[in-house]
């Protein structure tokens, strides 16, 4: 111990306060999760309301479980743990309420923004520009409020918790910038820099280590500080728990790609991700067994307490969800799960098995603590436990089931070599009944939550009148050991380098990556045209619908996809796509070649109740777009801020952006008349959403078929 | 796919910002000695006034 000490009263308002907005977002993420799971079970449940549909709820869920519970979850573990192990308060008290109050604005804008459909279409990245801005701010905050209490901690030994953290700042900021590099069009409306293949690379790159460093380092940092806490064990290998965090960070950054096999990336890049996400499995299931033995000979307890328990639980499907991602980044396995429930599940158990599990385990040992008193009930404690467990076993092994059947279903071959299940909708009717065992599990999931809302606001009623109490800490003594005077440029200096060194990258960026990025495409096929003015009003309704969670727009090189949807898809068809919609699960077919493929009328009859052309369909209806009118006046500046991000447009064709995007309007709507569509429907939505969808995969089809009579004439 | 040429390099910044933070871990001495820490972490503060009967500790039992 040192000789000197003084005294230190812990910023415990702050932690208290993250604390409740967790419980807060983690029962809204929760409910609207139950809400979209339902949703796919009947699709009654969509109330023909805009900013009800699955489209829509489905990103507020995750954002709202994902940034919402989970973000806060991890400010009030890091709160907490960084002041006990630096020995020190947080930088400033107006910071970390500009962090808290910032964090919450930006949860409820992005709820808000997402239901009235201003979406950016990328997942895990769908909000709009403003709050795109705001999250950087309040994130900068944060960094500099945390690189404080490293500055001024009074312990020299960074436990390796305070690593995870660090590098989840660091790393966070670096992806959030780098993906949500975009245009603005109006306040609420932007266009990525990336197009196509490189948007989708940028996206699962971000995408993929969003789930790294937001869902699982600073979970594995809360990990190695609550764990031996609650059992007052030390971690069973420092030194593993070392090897663990470096290894980590360094492999996890190369996996994206896994997102996007048999993908129109390149063949290299795809290895490289199924490679990195292999090796990753060594990492983190040496972080998951130093969590699991620092138990040992504490497995008599675990029977007894509830914290004890929810942290086995957590480590246990932390390990199975770190075996699970590997395996399902091997390209044979991928092919059958990727675009199906097995990815969903597997994410499931990874966000309620681990990071639901965890943040209870933390809360329940952390607010008695807090608030000086005892857990009001260990019972209650025991049954949210069960109840969490059952309803996620549920919930992992209907969307197993669902994944594996609808996989196989889509694959199935006969032996006169056709689709043995041609018509989609077949596989979707099959797995309906697994989506009501999704839904009640995650009902079983949501009332968990409630019961340890309900028994943590009982404690918190128990609770003695608040004091702060003041500790006695060492003072700093290891400053004698930097005679250099490095120490003063340590911490802050840390964090302001690495900010500079990301706003000279964002500027630079900025100025070079657009025309780089436009012109210098590898492989270019000149039969893709840009989009007419209408057919991009219609894409940003597809955009702003979430049209994307359900379809994908990207055919795999495989024998049953050729069939099923046509030739695969190639990079260059989507080098106009901004953002890109491959998307990353198929409930409805994909849409890479839908254009032409039905008559006008089919789509508008779809649109308004999709029962009418396909029995049993479980999309919803959408009649807002029969109402609401086509926004023409913006498509002119749509159009130049397209082609400032490199899209060949003519001034000219930027100038007649409204004439031709109306006079477009009028064509389909009178090709329509014969069927009875009146022809004041011209200026609805539902006209410019025909336009895009009618243009998926025509311009390749056109040439397709010219090339093929081309050397049919020429063999006679 | 010329955006592989930027994040390749970015992943790769990010990783040297990881190798340095490592190496200047090791010299900072973070790692000379590496037993005591995770049994230190362990001691709860004491507190500034022993009379104020506080023992959170104990409500897991």
């Amino acid at each position: 111990m040192n000789e000197k000490t003084e005294k230190l009263i812990y910023d415990d308002k702050i932690i208290k306060m993250f604390i409740m907005a967790t419980l807060l977002w983690g029962a809204v993420g929760m409910l609207l999760g139950v809400t979209a799971a339902f949703q796919l079970a009947d699709w009654n449940l969509n109330f023909n309301l805009e900013w009800l549909t699955f489209g829509r709820l489905r990103p507020i869920h995750t954002n709202a479980a994902i940034f919402g519970f989970a973000g806060n979850g991890i400010f009030a573990g890091i709160y907490h743990s960084t002041q006990r192990l630096l020995k020190t308060r947080p930088l400033s008290n107006a910071l970390s309420q500009f962090h808290f109050w910032g964090w919450q604005l930006i949860i409820v804008a992005a709820a808000v923004s997402l239901a009235a459909g201003y979406s950016h279409g990328k997942e895990y990245a769908e909000l709009e520009w403003p709050i795109d801005l705001a999250i950087t701010l309040v994130w900068v905050a944060f960094a500099v409020n945390f690189f404080g209490m490293l500055k001024t901690r009074r312990e020299q030994h960074i436990y390796v918790a305070i690593w995870f953290y660090i590098a989840t700042i660091v790393t966070v900021a670096l992806l959030h910038i780098v993906n949500s590099l975009e245009i603005p069009v109006d306040w609420m409306k932007s266009y990525p820099i990336y197009a196509g293949a490189q948007d989708a690379l940028v996206q699962w790159w971000y995408g993929h280590n969003a789930v790294a460093f937001f869902l699982t380092t600073p979970f594995l940092g809360l990990m190695y500080y609550y764990v031996p806490k609650a059992i007052n064990r030390p971690v069973y290998s420092y030194r593993l728990s070392i090897i663990h965090f470096w290894s980590l960070v360094f492999i996890y950054i190369w996996a994206g790609p896994h997102h996007l096999l048999y993908t129109s990336l390149p063949e290299w890049s795809q290895t490289l991700g199924m490679i990195f996400s292999v090796m990753l499995w060594m990492p983190s299931w040496g972080g998951m067994i130093n969590g699991l033995l620092t138990m040992r000979g504490a497995w008599g307890r675990v029977f007894n307490e509830p914290v004890l328990k929810f942290m086995a639980a957590a480590l246990t499907f932390y390990g199975l969800s770190t075996f699970e991602g590997p395996l399902l980044s091997i390209k044979s396995v991928n092919h059958i799960a990727h675009f199906t429930d097995w990815i969903v599940g597997h994410v499931h158990s990874g966000t309620i098995g681990w990071n639901y599990f965890l943040v209870a385990a933390m809360l329940l040992y952390l607010v008695p603590i807090l608030y000086q008193t005892k857990l009001y009930s260990q019972r209650l404690a025991n049954w949210q436990f069960w109840l969490g467990t059952i309803g996620l076993l549920l919930y992992i092994v209907s969307m197993w089931t669902a994944g594996i059947t609808q996989g196989l279903m889509w694959r199935a071959i006969d032996e006169s070599g056709r689709l043995v299940y041609p018509h989609f909708i077949e596989t979707v009717v099959r797995i309906v009944p697994m989506y009501w065992v999704r839904g009640f599990g995650g009902t079983f999931v949501f009332v968990s939550f409630l019961i340890m809302i309900y028994n943590l606001f009982k404690t918190i009623q128990s609770a003695p009148e608040q004091k702060e109490i003041e500790y006695v800490v060492p003072v700093a003594n290891f400053s004698h050991k930097e005679e250099k005077g490095h120490r003063k440029l340590e911490g802050l200096t840390l964090v302001f380098s690495v900010l500079t060194v990301l706003a000279v990258l964002v500027g630079s960026a900025i100025e070079i990556l657009p025309s780089f990025l436009a012109n210098k495409f590898v492989e270019r096929n000149d039969a893709v045209k840009p989009y007419t003015a209408l057919e991009i009003a219609g894409r940003d309704i597809y955009v702003r619908e979430g049209c994307y969670v359900c379809h994908s727009q990207q055919i795999r090189p495989t024998v049953a996809e050729k069939l099923r949807y046509g030739e695969p898809s190639t990079a260059a068809e989507s080098i106009y796509d901004r953002p890109f919609q491959w998307g990353s699960r198929r409930i409805g077919p994909d849409l890479a070649r839908q254009g032409g493929k039905y008559p006008d009328m089919w789509h508008y009859r779809h649109m308004l109740n999709p029962r009418e052309v396909t029995q049993k369909s479980i999309m919803p209806n959408y009649p807002w777009l029969f109402v609401k009118e086509t926004e023409f006046g913006i498509l002119k500046k749509k159009l130049s801020v397209m082609k400032s991000l490199g899209v060949p447009y003519t001034e000219a064709e930027i100038d007649g952006a409204i004439a031709s995007a109306k006079a477009q309007a009028e064509q389909i709507t009178t090709g329509l008349a014969s069927s009875g569509v009146p022809a004041k429907m011209k200026d609805k939505q539902i006209i410019a959403l025909i336009a895009y969808l009618q243009r998926l995969g025509k311009d390749t089809k056109v040439s397709a078929e010219l090339t093929e009579g081309l050397s049919e004439k020429g063999a006679e | 796919m010329n955006v592989l040429y930027f994040v390749i390099p970015l992943a790769l910044l990010l990783g040297l910002f990881f190798v340095g933070a490592f190496l200047y871990s090791i010299y900072k001495g973070q790692y000379d000695e590496i037993d005591s820490h995770a049994q230190r972490m362990l001691l709860n503060d004491l507190q500034a006034h022993a009379n104020d009967k506080v023992q959170p500790q104990k409500e897991n039992v």
